[in-house]
């Protein structure tokens, strides 16, 4: 045996100890990453999934035309300003007899949500012959009521009933008159005071708006801009330039752009504020930067010999890339624009900026109304005191998530099918 | 792994039944065969290391089939042959850098003297402190020459002392020629050098570790004639202290510098012999036929 | 006339423009003998036609839009009385969101001053007037353009070239867009600061250690000043930044080291992607993690400690920052390492070197430039990040090393000072812009240098 092997082998535990220590030092930081995604993901729809369901409360409701104060039902005024309250008040009344105390009462009747007013009323413009007969209806419950019964019976104790009220809940619960149900006022409602009436759809659509002014402007002026840098532009300081400022803008905060659109959109051009089309135009400027990267990337792979025999045939550079370039590049040229959209709808700091962060009831009907987007509904909704707006800001979480994902992965499918050509 | 870094990989895997791929490179209408057999003499006594029925695999594609030959103490191996034949293959199995690849695996048995290289209870960073390797690419560290020369030593704990450390690097570069060239600069980066004194430091580098048999994957195929000159004088010299296996695509480099050669042809060793004979008397038509020009 | 139905009315236009230049060569080829005897397809001839008819109407319509509310309003204001006239922006402002009002009917004319009502009065009018004179003028001149480019159809018309030269520009602008949005941002920042730096001391901004901007709310309390010393949210931003990247960069380049040189293909084709979906979680559901889940782990596990933590730590958000981070630091350093040629590590193994020696020894000191230009980028992220330090971090100004209090930083003192209805030339929304500066040229900064290594780094092995 050499001297060498002699002196190797000397060595070898400790090396390889070395090695199992590293390799293990390299598995826990996997396992770091991995456990904080686990981490996020279960916290967020353990803390969301109770949001996509409500209770409801069943009343046996009188349309009294005393109480409600509506002695033709045909009349708007009178249905507008009708005391549906008070109906479903009477209602809870007879359902617990026993309960005089002013305070009482109130207690009472705040455990059923003030929309069971609105839906009465919906009720008797449809069908006016109601005026006067009673029917079980299943009511909305309060957020606090609502939470009540979501919680676990050993949690009860922290929730945000006095006991009196625990004890009604309690009762309604055994005699079977609530149930769960899907939470449908989450997709079709906008934002709310009154977490069981809030909904995302408002954000949802506000987010579509922006996401489509980004879309409509982002792709072509992002395709047209790597078209010239990757095959017209000339080798000189100027597209130098214009090569380090894209660099530089991706890498730019995005609260910066959101100063860019407040001082030049709103502040020099007059725009509104909190309007999906100047939020579709900041992200524009911030997403530009990476669908042009992109783009060029696909572009680069589109092999030189396409080239060389369409100009051979006599086809002008223009041509060429148009009608030979583009559509081969195209395929890589979508992944990186749903990649650049995915990371416009998750962006939330320049759209405060931009002032969309004001509190609207109202569903946007286009780019110029005011809205607010799923991101910013999200910040919104974190910062409000209720635990029921904690669950639904998971639950919005999910649903944005959901979109985001859903994107990725079309990403993810749409690179590999491209991997395959060549 | 990527597509570019597969073909790589499957550089020296041919995929085609060999024997058809063989009557295809023949330019005559001669009936050439692969035999079943290898030719000559493979095998000597006392070998410094003893390959028997090796067979090599990447995925499912056969790169090497049924290889047996020795390499004999201190004396040069040419493992010679067409591009594809295997004969790197065959090389990287001898210090179990195939290891490296995950689809490659290797049966039959290799020996060490009386070691068996694949044994699983052998130490890999102890088989290659004793059979070192030689790039096609001359492929010096980002560091200083010293830190080259000294990376072997190093990891091995050969030198206990600077000056220790001192006296290995600069007796490896004596070994290896390099020293009185590059004597005044040792801090400066081992890729500044030009290519042949690079390769001479991947040289110097290998036998810092002092190996007993010295692996070159066509160490010359990168180099001008000069440097290759120089690398082949060396090869002579350092094989009176190593024994040397050298795979190389030049059949004058293998006359000039090995005792034996080997030749291989997609996969299959056709004939081994003293190198001698190989180039003046070949036994085969395949050997005679690539030595005389007809493919390669 | 809505700009919507203009803009319908416009691509009507354009489509027949395109059919008629289109027809018009067709007409042109067929005296000659086919279209084979015309210099360029029909095809080209219907483009020109129909950019002819596009470009001068857009672009009208376009600087129209952007500016004919300004000269609207500058207009109404001139109309006003000179007692009324506004004596600052302030005023200003104020007297056109009146007049606006009462223009749009949402504040009764009998409230205000008559010179008021006229000048709403005017503003409709002018605003009708505006819509009307830019629909008229977008219309002539689609139909001008059009008409001219039908006219001057003709077989040795180079058309393809002329189409061509304007996609190329078309092109060109899109590209020199990255530069006018530089400029912009440039602008808007500094304009702004400038306007600042006349209000406060630029020296009492960058070295002030007291930052508390609430009290220049109104101009007679007491003490209106306000004060603008950045310093503590430097420090807190640092903070944080330091916490996420103590974070990211160890668990990140590990992650990156481990998956390119140990894990299994199987473990990699699952970890990997798995990674990535960390990287596409928006910013605000990690605020959201680290304000309601981490910090008050954070608080708990140290008050049982005996550690008084603060609820808004800039241990939470720092945290939560290095989990964002670690694809980022990850994704990077697997670019570099896979960078490092097959032969350094063949090299080095062929040597007798473990797997982790190669690492430690060739391949990390070789990818050392391009891993320090991908944490780089790291940081310049973790300064620039916004909404979790937002969520997670406080508005407390402390100037403290100690993560488990209260810091606050530039992006979040940025959001507060702006969001909510500011006047836009206040000391504090002007502080913002101010903020803005300093985060821009910092990240601009670290951007330059970064990409700048990374690059050199990456033509070294090219």
């Amino acid at each position: 045996m050499s001297v060498t092997t002699e002196q190797v082998r000397k060595t070898l535990a400790r090396r390889y100890r070395a090695e199992k220590r590293f390799k293990f030092f390299g598995i826990c930081a996997i396992s770091i990453g991995l456990l904080a995604l686990l981490l996020l993901f279960t916290d967020i729809i353990g803390k969301g999934y109770r949001a996509f369901y409500e209770y409801s409360v069943s009343l046996q409701i009188t349309f009294d035309p005393e109480t409600l104060g509506i002695d033709d039902p045909r009349d708007p005024e009178q249905l507008q300003y009708g005391n549906y309250e008070g109906v479903v008040r009477n209602a809870l009344q007879a359902r617990f007899p026993g309960v005089e105390e002013r305070e009482d009462k109130r207690a009472l009747s705040a455990l059923v949500s003030t929309a069971a007013g609105y839906r009465l009323r919906a009720m008797l413009e449809e069908s006016p012959e109601l005026l006067g007969q009673t029917r079980t209806l299943w009511l909305q419950l309060n957020d606090d009521a609502d939470m009540y019964m979501k919680t676990s019976e050993a949690k009860r104790e922290t929730a945000r009933l006095s006991d009196r009220q625990q004890a009604w809940m309690q009762e309604l619960e055994q005699g079977n008159e609530v149930r769960a149900g899907f939470n449908h006022s989450l997709f079709t409602r906008g934002d709310s005071r009154e977490p069981e009436q809030a909904g995302i759809l408002g954000a949802i659509l506000g987010s579509l708006f922006t996401m489509l002014v980004t879309l409509a402007l982002s792709f072509p002026i992002g395709v047209a801009a790597a078209v010239y840098l990757e095959e017209f532009a000339p080798k000189n300081r100027f597209t130098d330039f214009i090569e380090v400022n894209i660099n530089n803008l991706a890498a730019v905060p995005s609260i910066i752009f959101g100063l860019l659109g407040l001082a030049v959109f709103i502040g020099l051009f007059g725009m509104p504020r909190s309007v999906p089309l100047v939020g579709g135009l900041v992200l524009t400027l911030m997403t530009l930067p990476t669908i042009i990267i992109s783009s060029r990337a696909a572009i680069k792979a589109v092999p030189p010999s396409i080239r060389q025999a369409a100009m051979g045939l006599g086809a002008s550079k223009m041509q060429v890339v148009l009608q030979f370039v583009l559509p081969l590049a195209l395929p890589g040229m979508l992944t990186g624009g749903i990649i650049g959209m995915a990371q416009a709808l998750g962006e939330t700091a320049p759209l405060l900026m931009i002032g969309m962060v004001a509190f609207i009831v109202e569903l946007p009907t286009g780019a110029l109304d005011a809205a607010t987007v799923l991101p910013v509904q999200v910040f919104l909704w974190a910062s409000s005191p209720e635990q029921s707006f904690v669950t639904m800001t998971s639950a919005a979480i999910m649903v944005l998530m959901t979109f985001l994902i859903t994107m990725n992965t079309l990403a993810v499918v749409m690179r590999k099918r491209l991997e395959r050509r060549w | 792994m990527d597509i570019a870094e597969k073909m790589n990989v499957f550089q020296d895997a041919v995929q085609v039944d060999p024997r058809v791929v063989a009557q295809e490179h023949m330019m005559t209408e001669e009936n050439l065969y692969i035999p079943e057999k290898t030719v000559g003499a493979p095998f000597v006594d006392d070998p410094k290391m003893r390959m028997r029925d090796v067979n090599v695999f990447y995925d499912t594609d056969q790169a090497i089939h049924g290889v047996s030959l020795d390499i004999g103490k201190n004396e040069v191996v040419a493992l010679i042959g067409p591009s594809g034949c295997g004969k790197s293959t065959f090389l990287r199995c001898m210090n179990r850098m195939n290891d490296t690849i995950d689809i490659c695996r290797v049966e039959g048995s290799l020996h060490l003297e009386n070691q068996d290289i694949y044994d699983p209870k052998l130490d890999v960073v102890e088989l290659r402190a004793r059979v070192g390797m030689v790039f096609q690419k001359p492929n010096p560290f980002p560091k200083s020459i010293y830190d080259n020369v000294a990376y072997g030593p190093r990891i091995h704990g050969l030198a206990n002392r600077k000056t220790d450390l001192d006296e290995i690097v600069e007796n490896s570069l004596r070994k290896a020629g390099l020293w009185d060239e590059v004597k005044d600069r040792l801090d400066s980066p081992g890729t500044g050098l030009s290519g042949g004194q690079q390769q001479r430091l991947c040289i110097a580098r290998t036998i810092a570790v002092s190996p007993e048999v010295v692996l070159m994957d066509e160490p010359c195929s990168a180099l001008d004639p000069i440097a290759t000159a120089k690398i082949e004088e060396l090869i002579r010299e350092l094989s009176e202290s190593y024994t040397i296996a050298i795979v190389t695509h030049s059949m004058q480099q293998a006359a000039r510098v090995s005792q034996r050669t080997a030749y291989f042809h997609l996969g299959w060793l056709v004939e081994m012999n003293d190198t001698d004979t190989v180039f003046t008397k070949p036994q085969h038509e395949l050997t005679e036929s690539y030595i005389t020009g007809r493919f390669g | 006339m809505q700009t919507g139905q203009l803009l319908l009315i416009l691509a009507a236009m354009i489509v027949t423009a395109f059919i008629m230049g289109r027809h018009r060569a067709l007409q042109v080829a067929q005296p000659l003998g086919g279209i084979r005897h015309l210099r360029s397809l029909p095809f080209y001839y219907a483009m020109r036609s129909a950019i002819w008819c596009a470009l001068p109407a857009l672009t009208v319509l376009v600087a129209w839009l952007i500016f004919d509310q300004t000269l609207i309003r500058i207009m109404v204001l001139d109309s006003l009385p000179t007692e009324l006239q506004p004596v600052d922006g302030t005023a200003r402002n104020l007297m056109l969101s009146q007049i606006g009002n009462v223009a749009s009917g949402a504040l009764p004319t009998d409230f205000v001053d008559a010179a008021v009502a006229n000048a709403a009065g005017r503003l409709n009018q002018l605003q009708s007037i505006s819509a009307m004179a830019m629909a008229v003028v977008v219309i002539v001149l689609a139909m001008l353009g059009g008409a001219w480019a039908w006219l001057r159809v003709s077989a040795r018309m180079p058309a393809r070239e002329q189409v061509e030269r304007v996609l190329l520009v078309v092109f060109m602008l899109c590209a020199v867009l990255a530069v006018v949005t530089t400029v912009g941002i440039v602008f808007s920042v500094l304009f702004e600061s400038i306007r600042f730096f006349g209000q406060v001391p630029i020296a009492d901004f960058l070295f002030g250690l007291n930052w508390s901007p609430q009290m220049a709310l109104r101009a007679d309390q007491v003490a209106s000043e306000g004060a603008f010393g950045a310093v503590p949210l430097f420090a807190g931003t640092l903070l944080i930044s330091a916490i996420a990247l103590m974070v990211a960069v160890p668990v990140g380049l590990m992650s990156a080291i481990y998956l390119a040189e140990y894990a299994h293909s199987k473990v990699r084709s699952f970890a990997k992607p798995a990674l990535e979906v960390l990287a596409g979680v928006p910013t605000v559901v990690y605020g959201f993690f680290a304000a309601l889940t981490v910090a008050p782990f954070i608080r708990d596990v140290g008050q049982s400690l005996g550690l008084s933590v603060a609820s808004e730590s800039a241990l939470a958000a720092g945290l939560v920052m290095g989990i964002m981070l670690i694809p980022f630091v990850s994704s990077l350093s697997d670019d570099v390492i896979t960078a490092v040629p097959r032969a350094m590590r063949d090299a080095s193994l062929g040597l007798g070197a473990t797997r982790s020696e190669t690492i430690k020894k060739v391949i990390f000191p070789a990818a050392l430039p391009g891993i320090m230009g991908g944490i780089l980028l790291a940081a310049s992220r973790a300064i620039g990040e916004t909404m979790i330090v937002v969520m997670a971090a406080g508005l407390a100004a402390n100037l403290t090393a100690n993560p488990l209090q209260a810091v606050t930083t530039i992006t979040v003192q940025i959001v507060t000072l702006l969001t909510g209805d500011q006047e836009f030339d206040s000391a504090k929304t002007l502080a913002a812009f101010a903020l803005g500066l300093m985060l821009f040229i910092t990240t601009l900064l670290m951007n330059v240098v970064a990409l700048h290594i990374v690059k050199k780094y990456r033509e070294q092995y090219e």
